[in-house]
């Protein structure tokens, strides 16, 4: 069966092995004669090849919620669940994930796999951060108990660990108390990188920020989101769940060096509508493009790269100004650029991604080498600055630009604690096995 | 609050069902499984995710004639069935079922003489109940015998011809029994399975489409509705070279 991560970019023939219960799993893998390289999937969402290798084991459906505390807010559940199905389940009974990125459709394993972080990163850091526990089966066929108090050093390497630690099976997530479902949200334009600095210290205490950047041939202009959880729950209807879908990949992208201007110069214009304050869903205001489907289609076949760099906090505005200047100067358009801060926080996993600074995520349409080369100009920018470039975004970085990005000593330590039976593609590019 | 029997409950389409059933309103659900722990964690689902739903776990041995009898009469001693699901089956690979004759013989026995007991009492209640819905799993292998599936194939045949002279007995009532149909289906049966992709239905689909045939009152229905189209040209192939062929 073909696989390919979101960005479509990497395809390759795997094996799909459904995983439907540890005690079958362990049995499974404890009379197997020889395993061939696996890797865990979830949902398909990682945009390159964190998630390909000869055998995926998929985790859809292992699908079960296992465990609610309403005392504590703890809720246990199988790695196949996806952190839409929480804030579904969970919204209404005043619940709500703290962490959570810019698409629900990715599983709880893989949220936990890439150490995930969202729009409140000051506030509540990644997703690792609120684990307090996960069940992980090696490929020996033993089912371990991870946490702070037992196996803290695989605990540590599983969280953002890139699936290569072993099978995540189930995993306990304390969530947060809410209202409701509603965010009191405010959107304002900026026009230069110097107003976004100023909007978002002046942002210092909402939880929520993210902005929208669009980069222009001599200029910046972007749309800056923030918000707080409502202390209210007005009792007004949800928006709909209806959503359009990019059917089939058409075979000549949409997204392309003509189109892209007007893609941008019309998510401007629609921004500049919504501009001042409002009541949002936390659906469009956390998961806006999910109102998409399939809109990695819309790049047409040759799919498209997410580039995201992240500049520690000292270097932040001089390199973000690089990056910027970056892509003005290459014959790439970024269609989809997004700009976040990120805070000081403690980092629950090795490989955990964030560190204080700010982040700067682009979409590029795949043309090939031209591309390419933007991406690694993008990632030697980030790494001269002291930065780091998202793995879980990556299809393309090099083994120098990731061990830049971590650091050698991280790598040695969560080399240590891999799982041998697990490699994946993005695997043997970044760590040579 | 509607009750609904579900045998084999913890397998994959019949915990589909089972999910979309529990989504719509809030039901009593009688789940039927072997694997203890497999059952607590489905209720366990079930509840969490629909608050209202109750959800009863028995574990019992398939084939126990006098437990199935006593599983069926306590159910309806505290009200009627609305609507019941039996979903037992074993994909037996042929090469296994020729060598080793147990193999074969709990083949047939839990894929077809299990799912025949717990219909015929289930039928036996909608009579006198009047009404009710029962849908059995049945297969698309049941409609030619393939080289390498037929002790399975033939096994889901009989449930074929069970159900047409089955239904017959629901006649003058609001009762229904409907055969589902599925093709290869994402389950852990599949497991192994290599096959493309576009092929194989996810059980979510499956039991969506299923459920709607089953409150239509229909007798049979493909899942998905294509392999009606497969089989009928399947069935047109000519023996001599249908028996050459290595499906």
């Amino acid at each position: 069966m073909k696989f390919s991560g979101w960005g479509l970019t990497n395809r390759a023939d795997a094996r799909l092995v459904t995983i439907s219960d540890a005690p079958t799993f362990a049995k499974a893998l404890k009379n197997a004669s020889n395993l061939t390289p696996a890797i865990p999937r979830g949902n398909g969402r990682a945009y390159g090849d964190q998630a390909l290798s000869d055998t995926v084991w998929s985790s859809r459906r292992l699908d079960h919620i296992l465990d609610f505390n309403e005392r504590t807010g703890v809720v246990t559940v199988e790695a196949g669940v996806t952190l839409g199905e929480l804030q579904a389940i969970f919204m209404p009974r005043g619940f709500a994930l703290p962490v959570t990125p810019g698409t629900q459709f990715v599983t709880v394993g893989g949220a936990i796999a890439n150490d995930v972080h969202g729009k409140n990163h000051h506030s509540h850091g990644t997703i690792g951060e609120h684990i307090t526990a996960i069940e992980l089966m090696r490929t020996d066929g033993t089912l371990l108990s991870l946490s702070k108090l037992w196996h803290r050093d695989l605990f540590a390497a599983t969280i953002g660990g890139l699936g290569l630690t072993g099978f995540i099976v189930s995993a306990s997530i304390k969530l947060k108390k809410v209202a409701g479902p509603w965010i009191d949200a405010e959107s304002l334009s900026f026009g230069s990188l110097d107003e976004f600095w100023s909007l978002t210290q002046e942002s210092s205490s909402n939880e929520y920020t993210v902005s929208w950047l669009d980069i222009k041939r001599n200029a910046v202009r972007g749309i800056f989101n923030r918000g707080d959880d409502s202390t209210d729950n007005p009792d007004r209807p949800a928006p709909s769940d209806r959503s359009v879908s990019v059917p089939f990949t058409p075979p000549i992208g949409f997204i392309n060096g003509l189109t892209v201007g007007a893609l941008a110069e019309g998510y401007w214009q629609l921004g500049k509508r919504g501009l001042g304050r409002t009541v949002a869903h936390y659906k469009p205001f956390f998961y806006p493009l999910d109102a998409i489907k399939h809109w990695n289609r819309a790049y047409g076949p040759r799919g498209f790269y997410q580039h995201q760099a992240l500049i520690p906090a000292d270097a932040a505005r001089e390199g973000l100004e690089a990056l910027v200047a970056a892509v003005r100067n290459s014959s790439e358009r970024s269609a989809v650029s997004v700009l976040k801060t990120t805070g000081k926080r403690k980092r629950p996993g090795l490989l955990t991604y964030p560190i204080e600074g700010v982040t700067l995520a682009l979409d590029f349409a795949n043309r090939g080498d031209s591309t390419r080369k933007l991406l690694k100009r993008l990632d030697e920018i980030t790494t001269e600055f002291g930065g780091r470039v998202n793995p879980s975004k990556d299809a393309a970085m090099s083994q120098e630009t990731f061990a830049a990005s971590f650091g050698e000593d991280a790598i040695r330590k969560f080399n240590k604690q891999r799982d041998p039976g697990i490699s994946s593609a993005q695997s043997k590019r970044l760590l040579g096995k | 609050m509607k009750r609904i029997v579900i045998t084999a409950a913890t397998s994959a389409i019949a915990e589909a069902a089972a999910q979309i059933w529990a989504a719509r309103e809030a039901s009593e659900f009688y789940l039927i499984a072997r694997d203890k722990k497999k059952l607590a964690r489905m209720a366990e689902n079930l509840s969490l995710r629909n608050p209202g739903t109750v959800a009863h776990q028995i574990v019992i041995d398939f084939l126990d004639q006098r437990k199935i009898v006593k599983t069926i009469d306590s159910i309806v001693k505290d009200g009627p069935i609305d609507l019941a699901l039996i979903a037992q089956g074993v994909l037996t690979v042929q090469s296994d079922a020729s060598s080793s004759l147990e193999v074969l013989a709990d083949s047939i026995a839990i894929n077809a003489t299990s799912p025949a007991m717990f219909a015929e009492r289930i039928l036996g209640v909608f009579e006198k109940q009047k009404f009710g819905r029962l849908a059995i799993i049945g297969s698309v292998a049941a409609d030619r015998g393939r080289r390498e599936l037929y002790t399975y194939g033939a096994s889901k045949s009989f449930l074929e011809t069970f159900v047409e002279g089955a239904a017959g007995r629901l006649t003058g009532t609001k009762a229904s029994l409907t055969i589902w149909k599925p093709g290869p289906t994402d389950t852990p049966m599949m497991t192994s399975s290599q096959g493309p992709k576009p092929l194989i239905a996810s059980p979510e689909r499956v039991a969506a489409i299923g459920i709607k045939a089953m409150e239509r009152g229909k007798r049979k229905v493909y899942l998905p509705g294509r392999w009606r189209v497969v089989m009928f040209i399947a069935g047109l192939i000519p023996n001599r070279i249908y028996d050459r062929l290595s499906i």
